[in-house]
């Protein structure tokens, strides 16, 4: 059976001048939209561009901003909406004791629906980093658990047609985050109880939270929550947003081959920080490495008979031997 | 909250370490393990095994032991785990005959958990998980796992089945490896006889905190028995707890208080070189302590709530900190 083709795109983050905490303003100058979308145009394997809500280029304008990605012949990725970025968010925004930050961040996401509803199949992503705590005795972590469920909830019932992803992430910017794994993120879905929340797997938060990536894709797609994954590398104990493949071989190349089991046909994002190498040829990386991975594993997809079999019955150095032989 | 805290008889084992496997101690006599959990304060719940192997297999006879030294069954423990036939899981192996025989023994322990009164019977799929990529199907695990875990719990709905979560060890990657997941579980079984144990190394090792992993239990009603236990956030040694950290067990006692837990908090101690009986002792101590200033904390909960709510923590810190030093 012939694999799908992946579905790859970034945002305006991928051109960022990456300020780092020793040199806040970065290393680069910003790229102006424009030029933007003509290098990602020239880019081949890559198809969409995702916005940043509401403080990108043309949020205020959907249509516009169709006809803009048309001229360069990509598509509107998912829609990103920055709650986090903003000192207003900093203790929290759907989790935040504070009712009127609440409201806020709400409307806000609602306002990002509305946006998405007038670009067929677009998503909205949402990823509550501020919405954690840093110390014992910081945070009443009951009254913010049910917070975030309630501020999911309204979001989702203001339109169950538009669906609103989330991102897990075990800390930072906040010591530890709410939505820590994938494990409490199924969990929020449960409790919040709508068809139109859905799941969002970044591949480096699930290292940094030592999570399998195959083993999370299994349990997304078994709830039927899985929608996007963002494709980056570091090595487990952060999330430096290092360019997919180039830490991790293995979890990568699983992961992929799950990807396919499981028939996902959501978007990849391509996210990566490059604070010191070129942004361009980063990103050129960043897409040749993840088509190479994906080209081993469809090849290894055409043994997957005896690899599920040898799964099965728990003979794993079979595998290794018969994998190790395909793609070396 | 009246603190109700446990031991088992294996705290004051031999300890094997792995480059040590006799241990640094000889054998203890169950009798003498016996009489001195009996005289620790604290003390009053005895934390058991099914199948035991130092005290009777006879429900009668055992509850008549334990009456002699003036302990109550606290959990039972079911051994689904150190036998080489459950070396690909036991509740989660595609070997239909290993579940099987997994559910058949759990199905005898609860049996005998109703005949003692056990508090709860805990569950722990310790050799459930993997150890590489391409290793097992984990979607099909996981199905597994809830299926096998199900049947235990609708045997009998009198009987409490306590699940406890871990990160890693004995394997690489355990299904069941942590609050998030433990909780998905808890959902997907809905029974309420299924309920969770938290482990606070368990949660230590996963960069967890305690507090926040009390609070999602206990809001779910499904916190059934605690196991205090400390280490340095990368394995799980089963130091005593409070001997690593204080600020998160100061924080976990004074979620005990405000959320009423009325179950056993068992103290889960290996303690392969120091005194094990002072080890134990020291450990009832250092639990009774944090209960103490945990107390204290409570009485000016009204100011400590209303930091939490508007982020003052500093504030917090300082009040606590006149509360519980001298």
């Amino acid at each position: 059976m012939a694999s799908k083709k992946l579905k790859l795109y970034t945002g305006e983050w991928s051109f960022y001048h990456f300020g780092e905490r020793f040199v806040p303003h970065g290393y680069f100058n910003n790229i102006p939209i424009d030029e933007q979308l003509a290098v990602l145009s020239k880019i081949e394997g890559l198809e969409g561009f995702g916005p940043i809500f509401p403080t990108g280029t043309h949020t205020n304008d959907p249509h516009n901003f169709i006809k803009l990605l048309n001229n360069y012949n990509l598509k509107v990725g998912p829609i990103l909406v920055d709650h986090y970025g903003d000192k207003k968010w900093r203790n929290g925004s759907l989790s935040s004791c504070d009712e009127k930050v609440r409201r806020e961040c709400i409307k806000l996401i609602k306002d990002a629906m509305d946006y998405a509803a007038e670009i067929p199949g677009s998503i909205v992503e949402t990823w509550p980093g501020q919405d954690g705590y840093d110390y014992a005795f910081q945070t009443d972590y009951i009254s913010s658990w049910k917070y975030l469920v309630e501020s999911y909830q309204e979001i989702c019932e203001h339109n169950p047609k538009v669906k609103v992803a989330v991102e897990f992430k075990r800390k930072e910017p906040r010591q530890k985050i709410f939505i820590c794994d994938v494990g409490t993120m199924i969990m929020l879905f449960q409790d919040v109880g709508m068809d139109n929340l859905t799941g969002i797997l970044d591949t480096g938060h699930a290292f940094m939270s030592h999570e399998s990536l195959a083993e999370d894709i299994a349990l997304l797609d078994q709830y039927n929550k899985l929608d996007i994954v963002h494709l980056n590398d570091n090595y487990r104990d952060a999330d430096p947003d290092l360019i997919f493949g180039t830490c991790i071989l293995w979890e990568n190349l699983e992961m992929l081959y799950y990807l396919d089991k499981v028939n996902f046909e959501g978007w990849h994002e391509i996210e990566f920080g490059a604070p010191k190498e070129d942004r361009i040829k980063s990103l050129r990386l960043a897409v040749n490495m993840i088509l190479k991975y994906k080209e081993l594993a469809d090849r290894i997809a055409e043994h997957s008979h005896e690899i599920d079999n040898n799964l099965k019955r728990y003979h794993y150095a079979d595998n290794m031997n018969l994998i190790s032989d395909l793609i070396f | 909250m009246e603190l109700k805290l446990s031991s088992s008889i294996e705290a004051m084992g031999t300890s094997p370490e792995r480059d040590n496997p006799d241990g640094y101690w000889d054998e203890m006599g169950v009798d003498e393990r016996l009489e001195i959990l009996s005289k620790i304060e604290g003390i009053n719940g005895l934390f058991t095994f099914y199948p035991s192997a130092t005290l009777p297999s006879d429900p009668v006879k055992m509850l008549k032991k334990l009456d002699e030294y003036n302990l109550k069954p606290a959990q039972m423990y079911v051994d689904s785990n150190s036998n080489r036939k459950w070396k690909n899981g036991a509740f989660s192996t595609t070997e239909k005959n290993i579940r099987r025989e997994c559910i058949k023994l759990y199905k005898e322990a609860i049996d005998f958990a109703k005949e003692i009164h056990a508090d709860s019977v805990l569950l722990w799929p310790g050799m459930d998980g993997l150890d590489y990529p391409f290793m097992a199907d984990p979607g099909e695990a996981w199905k597994y796992l809830v299926d096998t875990i199900r049947e235990i719990c609708e045997y009998n709905s009198n009987v409490k089945i306590a699940i406890e979560p871990k990160k890693d060890a004995p394997r690489q990657r355990m299904y069941l490896s942590d609050i998030g997941k433990l909780m998905m579980l808890l959902n997907e079984i809905g029974l309420n006889n299924a309920g969770g144990v938290l482990d606070v190394g368990h949660v230590i090792i996963s960069q967890g905190g305690m507090a926040e992993a009390l609070t999602i239990l206990h809001s779910h009603q499904k916190l059934f028995a605690i196991h205090l236990d400390d280490n340095y956030r990368n394995a799980d040694p089963d130091m005593i707890a409070g001997g690593v950290h204080f600020w998160e067990f100061l924080e976990l006692f004074y979620y005990l208080n405000k959320t009423d837990f009325n179950g056993y908090c068992d103290l889960y101690l290996e303690s392969p070189r120091d005194d094990r009986v002072k080890s134990l002792t020291l450990s009832a101590r250092l639990a009774l302590k944090f209960k103490e200033l945990a107390d204290t904390l409570t009485e000016n909960s009204d100011e400590i709530d209303s930091n939490l709510n508007n982020y003052r923590f500093v504030e917090n810190v300082e009040l606590i900190s006149e509360l519980v030093f001298k």
